[in-house]
């Protein structure tokens, strides 16, 4: 084969310049393997749009969520640089310790690379031009994180387009080979550079002495992005370096800390950290920023694509318990989308309601057989009368269908805002029944028909008891829910809505009908202190309750009861599962176990188990077997992995070679009685050296030096 | 190939060598295409050799560099400036003996992450995975695929000394760094000091070895050895390692050889120049 080789381990493929380059495009490849190629170049688009807009808003939303903490940075970086001017002994005091912002920002590491880049942009944009971003691997000694400062620092020059500038520019990487890798060369560079720009000053026309002051002395930033994977000898020695210079050179440094603030003290001794003026940011926890993922990828009707319950717990589950990773999140997103506008050739109609009405009419055969095999669309046909004309006639199927891309729309676009309304009334419950998180009470709405549930209905039984103020507080929040949502049966329980909060508001006008009450209270208790026995007692007592529960109720009771079972009602019509609707494949993706295989892999499991029963690979019926035994007809290396597992912590190896060859005779059928049996052939001796090589290989066995001819078993227990 | 396409990496599992599998695949999609084979399991590949690899045949770019960073660098600018140009890496074994370490690792995720390099690989190993942690398995955007062929690993131990064939002379890079890394810096300094010097004479087909003289000389200037005993016993325990041989020579001094290959020399030289 033309890549073994033993003396080399790369190999390099070029196709020849002679052949016609054909410029194979994306669209191909994943046409070429998908079902129902005819309409794939359409899927594909639409597909790729989908993914553009995923990613588009997921950068929008970093942005936006991203702008508080940043925004208060900058601020922190302004208020540092402009402190140092003043003369009074507060300041003077501040001005010896390096001002330093810790940013916490939580243990999912991949998700930081996109903070720090705009906290980088920002920074050079808005603040100061001398800005340096250093990572832990680069900066394993002092001097390497010294030279990184430097040339980050001194390569980047202001890019104002004057020629003095330029000339600078051009002869800084020869300085930077000769300049002396330390802090009083940064500090002349700084230096001339301060001078420079002022100098230019009278010249230029001043917008307002604030920007006159940063000009003048613009601090000088280095953001520490991993800061527990610093070496603290070279933190402490860096930092013991830099406060010396503090005067000459207004420095400031970002930690971008993943675990807690208290890796500060740890890291830095009390000597150390007193020349720091630490200053805590706290950014925005991981699960707000799912809930917001969530919100405004999957809790919308805009976005055509939706997962199944199955899916979506496959996903959060990961985000959960593995990493707390949005960006992992958004990964296994794109996969499933993927997925599906691959497998599912009717994923064409999964978009915008305009576009999906155009694209029925364009269905060819093929595909509206496909319709007539779905499951949801077959229930939906026995409900209906003309069954023969939806099997036969093609044009009035496509009708049909145009007619339910439409109703499965209008569904989405009640279900979200319902929802919503649904989360609000119930996510401040004692006790979360439907769960904290709106993304909880959509998971189970996913799975089956919520109002059936007995969480619900202790929802509410809680809810009917709430206080009057809380109600209509609750009330007024979905009310501000269902108002932007543009639809005609949204209106009108907007409508009633209002209403009924209109009702709850004028009671604090009417007079309170408490007398009333207590009369009926008062005359039972007067029975009870009358001579009873025991039987009589109780049957007075049972009086007692049943007439207080059918006492009059007050209006804010009746009131309140009416407001539970419109909030019902709104529920039981619009909060049905997904799969009741007919057609509801074309947008939803249910395959969880594609997405949990491809994301979430166990390569161990998949060895050991097919190494324990090939069968399941290898469907052979010599090798069907019984729990815990091999066949003999098994491959070499099943065997002897068998027969390791039987034995202790050391191996002997000539005894696995017999047993192994037992075994091997076995299979090829020899007589057991004969005298051959058993013994070692030259043949047996090569796949038995094989077989362990070969386990040797994958990490089973390895040799060792405590006893010859014996080796190690680096697995233990079960396994 | 579309999921390629599309930025992820494609991981391959599951027992039985995937090589002729990946092959196949090599052969039917990536004819047309600009593609780098790794042998993860040679035993004598390292992160320069494929950098290299890179930079001199695929971008066809003749400089040196100073350190891998910068290379990753330079490989990662040029291909953010040329956006049309697509580059297949197809690693073998990612988890091979030689490309476990943290920096090879860190190495070839940052490469991954490049939108215009697209990586296949397949890893064996039942603690492979431990190999990467969460920024490392971002970078690269793993997509799992579970492969099962029970094809029997032919190449891939073909290189490893088995346990119960008997043991060659010849040493392996991956062997040569273990032994040596063992060892203490002045011996280590000793033993490049041979080497450089074997290096110096290899063309010279009259070589008969350094003299023990000689070397004694040569190591004393570099203070690596104060007495004539020391360097004896340094000595001892390189030909316990099967490191060198000595021999007579004509005028019955003791002249020692370097009992490795040239190659797998300079190889060593090279890594230890780069730590």
């Amino acid at each position: 084969m033309a890549t073994s080789s033993f003396s080399r381990g790369c190999f390099v493929f070029k196709p020849s310049a002679k052949k016609k380059k054909m410029t194979v495009g994306l669209e191909r490849y994943f046409t070429h393997g998908s079902e129902g190629s005819e309409s794939s170049e359409v899927r594909f688009k639409i597909c790729l749009d989908l993914w553009n807009k995923v990613k588009m808003e997921t950068e929008a939303l970093q942005d936006e969520l991203n702008r508080n903490i940043l925004d208060s940075l900058l601020e922190f970086t302004r208020k540092c640089s402009s402190t140092r001017d003043h003369s009074d002994w507060a300041s003077q005091m501040r001005a010896s310790e390096i001002p330093t912002a810790a940013l916490v920002l939580g243990v999912n590491v991949p998700d930081h690379d996109m903070t720090f880049q705009s906290l980088f942009d920002l920074l050079r944009h808005s603040v100061t031009p001398h800005v340096a971003s250093l990572q832990a691997k680069e900066c394993g000694a002092l001097k390497h994180l010294m030279k990184r400062v430097l040339e980050r620092l001194m390569g980047t020059v202001v890019a104002v387009g004057d020629e003095e500038e330029e000339e600078l520019q051009q002869t800084d990487p020869e300085l930077q080979k000769s300049v002396h890798c330390s802090l009083t060369a940064l500090c002349d560079w700084y230096i001339s550079k301060t001078k420079k720009s002022s100098c230019r000053a009278p010249g230029k026309k001043r917008s307002s002495s604030v920007v006159d002051g940063q000009h003048q002395q613009p601090p000088v930033v280095i953001i520490f992005k991993d800061l527990e994977a610093f070496n603290p000898r070279v933190l402490q020695d860096f930092i013991l370096i830099c406060s010396r210079y503090i005067k000459r050179l207004p420095l400031m440094f970002i930690f971008g800390i993943a675990t807690s603030p208290s890796t500060i003290q740890h890291m830095l001794p009390n000597s150390v950290s007193s020349l720091l003026c630490i200053e805590l940011f706290q950014s925005l926890s991981c699960t707000q920023h799912l809930t917001a993922v969530i919100d405004k990828l999957i809790l919308t009707s805009s976005f055509p694509f939706k997962l199944s319950g199955k899916v979506m717990q496959v996903l959060v589950s990961i985000f959960l318990y593995h990493d707390f990773s949005v960006r992992n999140f958004i990964k296994g997103l794109q996969l499933a989308l993927l997925e599906h506008f691959h497998s599912q050739p009717l994923s064409s109609l999964c978009c915008r309601k305009n576009e999906a009405q155009l694209n029925v009419q364009q269905l060819g055969p093929a595909d509206l057989e496909r319709i007539r095999q779905l499951p949801s669309f077959k229930r939906y046909l026995k409900e209906q009368e003309e069954q023969d004309n939806l099997m036969t006639d093609d044009a009035h199927l496509k009708d049909v269908c145009q007619k339910l891309i439409k109703d499965l729309h209008k569904y989405h676009k009640n279900y979200y805002p319902i929802l919503r309304c649904l989360h609000c009334l119930t996510s401040s419950l004692p006790r979360y029944p439907l769960g904290k998180q709106i993304r909880e009470l959509h998971l189970i709405c996913l799975e089956k028909n919520v109002w059936e549930s007995e969480d619900y209905q202790s929802a509410m039984k809680l809810l009917k008891m709430l206080a009057k103020d809380e109600l209509i507080s609750l009330l007024q929040t979905c009310a501000e829910v269902l108002r932007p949502v543009r639809s005609k049966k949204m209106k009108n329980a907007l409508v009633q809505l209002e209403e009924l909060l209109a009702k709850l508001k004028l009671l604090d006008a009417a007079a309170e009908v408490a007398p009333s009450v207590e009369e009926n209270l008062t005359a039972p208790v007067r029975n009870l202190q009358k001579k009873t026995d025991l039987f009589q007692l109780q049957k007075m007592l049972l009086e007692m309750n049943e007439s207080r529960r059918s006492k009059r109720m007050s209006p804010f009771e009746i009131l309140r009861n009416e407001a539970v079972e419109f909030v019902d009602s709104l529920v039981k019509n619009h909060l049905s599962l997904p799969e009741s609707k007919p057609l509801y494949e074309v947008c939803y993706y249910t395959s969880s176990a594609t997405v949990r295989r491809h994301l979430n892999a166990t390569p161990r499991t998949s060895i050991q188990a097919a190494l324990s029963s090939p069968y399941s690979y290898i469907q052979n019926d010599s090798l069907k077997t019984e729990d815990g035994t091999v066949s003999n007809a098994a491959p070499d290396i099943c065997i002897a992995y068998k027969l390791h597992l039987e034995c202790g912590r050391l191996i002997n190896l000539y005894d696995w070679l017999e047993a192994y060859s037992t075994v091997v005779s076995a299979a090829e059928g020899s007589n057991p009685d004969s005298d051959g049996f058993g013994k070692v052939d030259e043949v047996k001796h090569a796949r038995f050296i094989r077989a362990v090589s070969e386990l040797e290989f994958l990490g089973f066995v390895k040799a060792t030096r405590k006893k010859t001819d014996h080796v190690a078993r680096l697995t233990w227990g079960g396994c | 190939m579309s999921v390629c396409r599309l930025g992820f990496s494609v991981l391959v599992y599951g027992l039985g060598s995937k090589k002729a599998l990946l092959e196949d695949f090599r052969v039917s999609h990536l004819s047309q295409e600009i593609h780098l084979v790794i042998n993860g399991f040679y035993p004598s590949i390292t992160l320069k050799s494929i950098l290299n690899a890179l930079t001199c045949e695929v971008l066809e770019h003749q400089g040196t560099f100073r350190t891998p960073s910068d290379q990753i660098h330079f490989i990662a600018q040029t291909l953010k400036d040329t956006p049309d140009l697509h580059v297949y890496l197809l690693i073998y074994n990612i988890d091979g003996p030689m490309l476990r370490g943290e920096k090879t690792q860190s190495a070839l995720g940052q490469l991954a992450s490049l939108p215009n390099l697209h990586l296949v690989a397949s890893i064996d190993h039942i603690n492979a995975p431990l190999v990467w942690d969460q920024f490392k398995q971002s970078q690269f955007n793993w997509l799992w695929w579970e492969c099962v062929t029970f094809q029997h690993y032919t190449e891939e131990t073909s290189y490893e000394n088995s346990l119960l064939v008997q043991q060659t002379d010849t040493l392996v890079l991956s062997s040569l760094t273990y032994v040596l890394r063992s060892l203490t810096p002045n011996a280590r300094g000793i033993f490049k000091l041979l080497v450089k010097f074997k290096l110096e004479n290899k063309d010279n087909p009259s070589y008969t070895g350094l003299s023990f003289q000689d070397f004694y000389q040569r190591c004393r200037e570099a203070f690596l050895v104060n007495s004539d005993l020391s360097l004896r016993t340094q000595l001892i325990e390189f030909k316990d390692h099967k490191l060198i041989r000595t021999r007579k020579g004509a005028d019955g001094a003791e002249y020692l050889i370097v009992a490795v290959e040239t190659s797998t020399l300079m190889d060593f030289l090279e890594n230890e120049d780069d730590d």
